[in-house]
């Protein structure tokens, strides 16, 4: 096999740059069916450009052609600014969400490699907040050509937020293919026939078909083409697959490069899973590491850091070019409405942040950083519903986004400033009268020291509740519903405070500052973060001495969360095959990696209804415990109902189901999507499923109880043969509602 | 003391089922009981036996403010830490019975009063069916909600299982139930958790699997099949057993509640159209359908009103919203149950209750003892204060550390309360239960 991965440095201005992917591979042909507002999109082949890793024997080849500037997925604005841009006008905005019908997204053609690229540095030191800027005026535009293009009356207009107007009355909107035209909050027009409340069935499956399609933007735009990524080189299928031996199965013998796809993605997508399997233990060890390498955004052709237990820095990051999410995501937020007053805010709502979330999850390249998001995101918890304000949460989560690897004080000083965790603990209405402790308290329990084996404080009194609490009073929110922070010194409670042994003499607004300082410093604090850190990423009962070096890492470092993530994943323990398969995914990983093991394309519906049925749904936990991560907290019957019903919805034809995999060209036909990809014999078949599920690790049981399954339409196996789509269909169905599919 | 003598000559006579319908069967069968069925309780105690016997418990999870549920207006500190709602906004005390809008229910000669937003209790209180412990607790509450939460549902911090699965260990089920016990909700409450396997259950109407028309069969067949294999020869993950075991069992419960249907409530029972509200509701389908149900868990939210706590009437802020969802949600459940709640017993818990001064947030802040409720078969109603009594006024030195109400009834001994009058749990399997806690009855049962 050779892999070359080319690369294009990404450049990190604060321009939009407009970026445009174009599927390399084959030939992209649309089918575009609009029957009831029902719309299908097919592109290309989805393997034929699926994301893949690099074989030990290639090197990264870093281009440096810097004429293709690209957006970069994080853009620094100064805190508290808003953050993400409304690029439509307010009154289609508002259109409440329906439910969405079937859209095939479009193929990982235009999902690349979790590789790296190299990227200037620079980020001001000010709290940067995200935003994924794209180009709504090409999606919008080419949403009335499509729409168009597919008979229907009602098109929805677009705007352009530099200014460019589009009109709905032709269906041929003006298009406006500026690249690099700068976001400008606030400047957008719109000119809509619609009256602005209400855009019919057939026109938001349309939007929603577009918004899944850069490559039909492309083609019928012939916007200028930008140079992405090239396509990925594609791994052949995984092999065949024969009877195992009876008894336990052991651990295949490059598990390394599974195991490392378990832990630090959201599982591993069909072409990084073929690359694996055809990789020599050796050579799945090498991919491996420069996967984890690539993904802590390392340089993969240099040795690991060794500075771990000092406050020196890590190299500058390399980070991964992850610009098609970008795209993915500005065109998901299309249909967000703004916040009352304030035209520049998007305010989504639950549901479309949930989703917002589970695209980053199933699409980013950045996997690990998107599993730290979580893990902080978790961490400090916050819940929607107690301000039903969708940009404190998506402010807050962006923070965690841009410290995700960073000091571990930055991410807790930006979730006690977000205005989502003043309002949910309360720091909001904290005043110097009679103080209120629900911050203070669980900033302490829950944040950092956390409480001992015996659930007792962990180094903390209830004095230092009292006077933590009063050291935040007079922090607050800003006045409109705009995400920020604010200090008003005549809620202050004056003098020091006495916190954790140590004085905090008083400076206002500092005293919670530094408060935060020495909660983050106390070792407890490390002990606490080291052990929840390895229950995420190694185990849930974690070696004394892999906690021991952990927490001495965070605290030698100074809180350095990727100095304690390179710590965790070079430890023995994490390297020893008895943690291979060890944890039990939550709903959320569980949803997740049906998603990216099968190469889905559907809407998020099923996905985010699922996890809120299975009790794990983001941004609306209740307590400030945040989501468990341990596995006895998930077995139960209800969660196993919930999953075997989600493994069914993806497989079984009439179980509610609405999400489709495998290859555009299948139509979501199990059998077509084998036979295109040219397996012929059962054990091909297993071979390629079994490696997409099991990592090829399956008993004798499991291995008859598929055969007999896909036996089961009589006859002798043959792909082109429909008589084999029901087995074929059921086979899938009992792998994903296995035991072995629960483990990771 | 109300007794019933017909219907207890009926209980002894025939099966609880059997009698249910016979009394449908006079008073029509859609009876709206104006009257409450409760008037047919039993005020003597009945044979202590598990047999057809329930308990439902009821978390109110956050640490519910006892002290503006029910409400000691006739000490006038209580006004001083808790200014009357109605002096002005964000103050949270709740007017004396007759005092203008949001007052108190009154609790004749009590000095208590109930907060307006749990008047479905008040007939379950004048008929003597409804038990309030003013100040259960326990010595040495954390004040952290999970850690104090993980007190009361395992017994003990170290525990590794919880009480009511305890329980379902210490003493065998009396035939052969469908469904001994079930925690409602997507997550197990801790109190089920522990080596008996109980099921949590969510939504009754969701869970089928018969979408799967043709394919139901084999694929179930082959699950089967996959999870009966021995767990330590298919995979070395430490949960191997447990998920081999839960498998079968998920198919079998899902089969059980296919077989039952969705729930249909009787007697005119209005539950609110929430989480809880469901899931009361669907706990009441599976008593009334005849699983054998012996211990269910219901958990409510919300109750970590460190702001906007508010108070009654126009000034119902969260708390009095939660109090309405809350005591309106276990009224319809009784008046669901009718006569059948003459074998049930309603117990709600809470963590802790709230500092007895409001904060500048209009709020209160994590606290100790609490208020928690018990009502339904052979409980004996009226308020219980402990040996100790409820302050005599609410300033500083009657509390604990000057701001807290301090726990005067253990809650060790309110849960062996029911399990001994209720179950009939022998001196031996309540040991077992709570093992080295020596029982002191609170008296909560006739």
């Amino acid at each position: 096999m050779t892999h070359v991965a080319t690369t294009i440095t990404t450049t990190r201005d604060y321009q939009v740059d407009a970026p445009f992917l174009v599927s390399g591979l084959g030939t992209a042909f649309l089918l575009l069916l609009a029957v009831q507002g029902l719309v299908y999109w097919a592109e290309v082949p989805f393997l034929s450009a699926a994301e893949t890793g690099l074989t030990s024997s290639q090197s990264i080849k870093k281009s440096d052609n810097r004429q293709a500037r690209r957006t970069e997925d994080i853009t620094p604005v100064p805190a508290p600014g808003l953050v993400f841009t409304a690029d439509k006008e307010s009154g289609r905005s508002k259109v409440e969400k329906k439910p969405r019908r079937l859209i095939r997204k479009p193929s990982a053609g235009s999902s690349p490699s979790e590789t790296s690229q190299p990227v200037d540095q620079g980020r001001p030191s000010s709290m940067p907040v995200v935003t994924d800027q794209s180009s709504p005026e090409r999606k919008d535009s080419t949403a009335g050509m499509a729409s168009s293009a597919a008979g229907m009356n009602q098109v929805p207009s677009g705007v352009s937020p530099g200014g460019s107007i589009s009109t709905r009355s032709t269906g041929m909107p003006a298009v406006s293919a500026v690249a690099g035209a700068a976001v400008s909050p606030g400047s957008s027009t719109a000119a809509s026939g619609s009256g602005g409340s209400s855009s019919g069935q057939g026109s938001r499956s349309a939007r929603n078909l577009i918004k899944q399609l850069p490559g039909l933007q492309q083609l019928l735009t012939a916007a200028p083409v930008t140079q992405g990524p090239p396509p990925e080189p594609v791994a052949a299928p995984a092999p065949p697959l024969g009877p195992p031996q009876a008894g336990l199965p052991s651990a295949p013998a490059n598990w390394f490069a599974y195991h490392v796809l378990n832990r630090l993605a959201y599982s591993g997508t069909p072409n990084q899973l073929n690359t694996v399997s055809h990789l020599t233990p050796q050579e799945a060890n090498a991919w491996a590491v420069r996967y984890m390498k690539e993904q802590l955004e390392l340089d993969p052709n240099l040795p690991w850091p060794t500075n771990l237990h000092n406050t020196q820095p890590l190299p500058a990051p390399i980070v991964i070019d992850d610009s098609a999410l970008s795209q993915r995501l500005a065109a998901d937020r299309a249909d967000w409405r703004t916040e009352d007053g304030l035209p520049d805010v998007l305010a989504p709502s639950l549901s479309e942040l949930q989703d917002h979330d589970l695209i980053r999850k199933v699409y980013s390249r950045r996997q690990l950083r998107e599993k730290m998001i979580y893990f902080w995101d978790n961490h400090f918890n916050t819940n929607y519903r107690t301000h039903n304000k969708g940009q404190f949460e998506l402010a807050e989560n962006e923070a965690f986004r841009v410290n995700a690897f960073g000091k571990f004080l930055d991410v807790l000083m930006a979730s006690a400033k977000s205005s989502a965790m003043m309002i949910y603990l309360n720091t909001d209405v904290n005043r110097k009268e009679n103080p209120n402790e629900n911050y203070a308290r669980e900033l302490q329990e829950l944040h950092t020291l956390g409480v001992d084996v015996n659930g007792n404080p962990n180094g903390y009194i209830q004095a230092d509740i009292v006077e933590a609490a009063k050291a935040f009073t007079g922090w607050t929110t800003l006045s409109s519903a705009r995400p920020g922070f604010q200090f008003i010194a005549s809620r202050h409670s004056p003098g020091s405070k006495q916190f954790l042994g140590q004085t905090v003499s008083s400076s206002g607004v500092g005293d919670g500052e530094q408060v935060l300082a020495i909660a983050s410093r106390h070792p407890s604090t490390a002990a606490y973060l080291a052990k929840k850190l390895c229950v995420y990423f190694v185990n849930d009962h974690p070696s004394a001495s892999l906690l021991n070096e952990v927490a001495s890492v965070y605290s030698d470092s100074g809180g350095d969360i990727k100095k304690v993530l390179i710590a965790i994943f070079t430890s023995q323990d994490f390297n020893n095959v008895a943690n291979y398969r060890s944890l039990v995914k939550t709903p959320l990983e569980f949803v997740a990696s049906i998603h990216r093991n099968l190469g889905v394309w559907s809407s998020m519906d099923p996905f985010r209804n699922r996890l809120v049925r299975m009790g794990q749904g983001l941004y609306e936990k209740a307590p400030p415990t945040g989501y468990k991560e341990a596995a006895d907290e998930w077995l139960n019957t209800d969660v196993m109902f919930n999953e075997v019903s989600f493994a069914y919805e993806a497989t079984i034809p009439g179980f509610g189901s609405t999400i489709r995999f495998g290859s555009d060209t299948s139509g979501g036909l199990t059998r077509l999507w084998l036979k295109n990809l040219g397996l012929k014999t059962e054990e091909d078949v297993l071979g390629f499923l079994l490696n997409l599920t099991f990592d090829r690790q399956v008993s004798l049981t499991e291995y008859q109880t598929f055969l007999t399954t896909l036996r089961s339409g009589g006859g002798t196996f043959n792909l082109d043969s429909s008589n084999v789509e029901t087995p074929l269909d059921r086979m899938l169905a009992t792998v994903l509602a296995s035991p072995r599919y629960k483990y990771q | 003391m109300e007794t019933c003598e017909h219907c207890q000559a009926a209980q002894s006579a025939v099966s609880r089922r059997t009698f249910f319908k016979r009394a449908l069967g006079v008073a029509g069968a859609t009876l709206v009981l104006n009257f409450f069925p409760s008037d047919f309780l039993r005020r003597t105690a009945a044979a202590a036996t598990n047999a057809g016997k329930t308990l439902v418990v009821v978390f109110q999870r956050g640490g519910n403010d006892g002290l503006n549920t029910i409400v000691p207006y006739s000490d006038s500190q209580y006004y001083a830490v808790r200014p009357s709602a109605l002096s002005g906004a964000g103050n949270i005390g709740i007017p004396p019975p007759g005092g203008g809008d949001g007052a108190g229910i009154n609790l004749p000669g009590t000095g208590f009063a109930m907060h307006p937003a749990i008047q479905p209790f008040l007939d379950l209180y004048n008929n003597n069916s409804l038990a309030i412990v003013t100040q259960a607790g326990f010595v040495g509450s954390t004040q952290s909600h999970f850690t104090d939460q993980d007190i009361i549902e395992r017994g003990f911090f170290s525990a590794t299982d919880g009480w009511l699965n305890r329980y379902l260990q210490a003493v065998g089920a009396v035939g052969a139930p469908t469904i001994r016990a079930a925690g409602m909700g997507s997550d197990l409450a801790d109190a089920l958790r522990g080596a008996t396997l109980v099921p949590a259950i969510n939504d009754l109407s969701a869970l089928s699997f018969a979408r799967l028309g043709s394919s139901k069969a084999t694929l179930e067949s082959n699950l089967r099949a996959l999870y009966a294999q021995d767990p330590q020869s298919t995979s070395t993950n430490s949960y191997s057993r447990l998920i081999h075991a839960l498998g079968p069992d998920m198919l079998n419960r899902v089969a059980s509640i296919e077989a039952i249907g969705p729930a249909a409530p009787q007697n005119g029972a209005q539950y609110p159209n929430t989480s809880y509200g469901r899931q009361l509701r669907d706990v009441a389908h599976i008593i009334r359908t005849g699983l054998g149900l012996e211990v269910a868990t219901v958990d409510i939210g919300g109750w970590d009103t460190h702001d906007d706590q508010g108070a009654g009437g126009g000034a119902t802020l969260s708390q009095g919203a939660r109090l309405a969802e809350f005591s309106g949600g276990i009224r319809a459940f009784y008046n669901d149950l009718g006569l059948l709640m003459n074998n049930v017993v309603v117990l709600t818990c809470t963590e802790f209750g709230r500092t007895v001064r409001q904060n500048a947030s209009g709020g209160t802040d994590h606290g100790k003892a609490s208020v928690w409720f018990v009502l339904g078969g052979g409980v004996k109603g009226g308020l219980y204060h402990g040996a100790a009594g409820f302050p005599s006024s609410l300033i500083d030195a009657n509390l604990d550390s000057g701001r807290y109400i301090r726990p005067t009834v253990e809650f060790r001994n309110i849960f062996s309360d029911v399990l001994v009058k209720h179950f009939g749990v022998t001196g031996t399997e309540l040991t077992s239960v709570f093992p080295g806690q020596v029982h002191l009855p609170v008296g909560l049962f006739v």
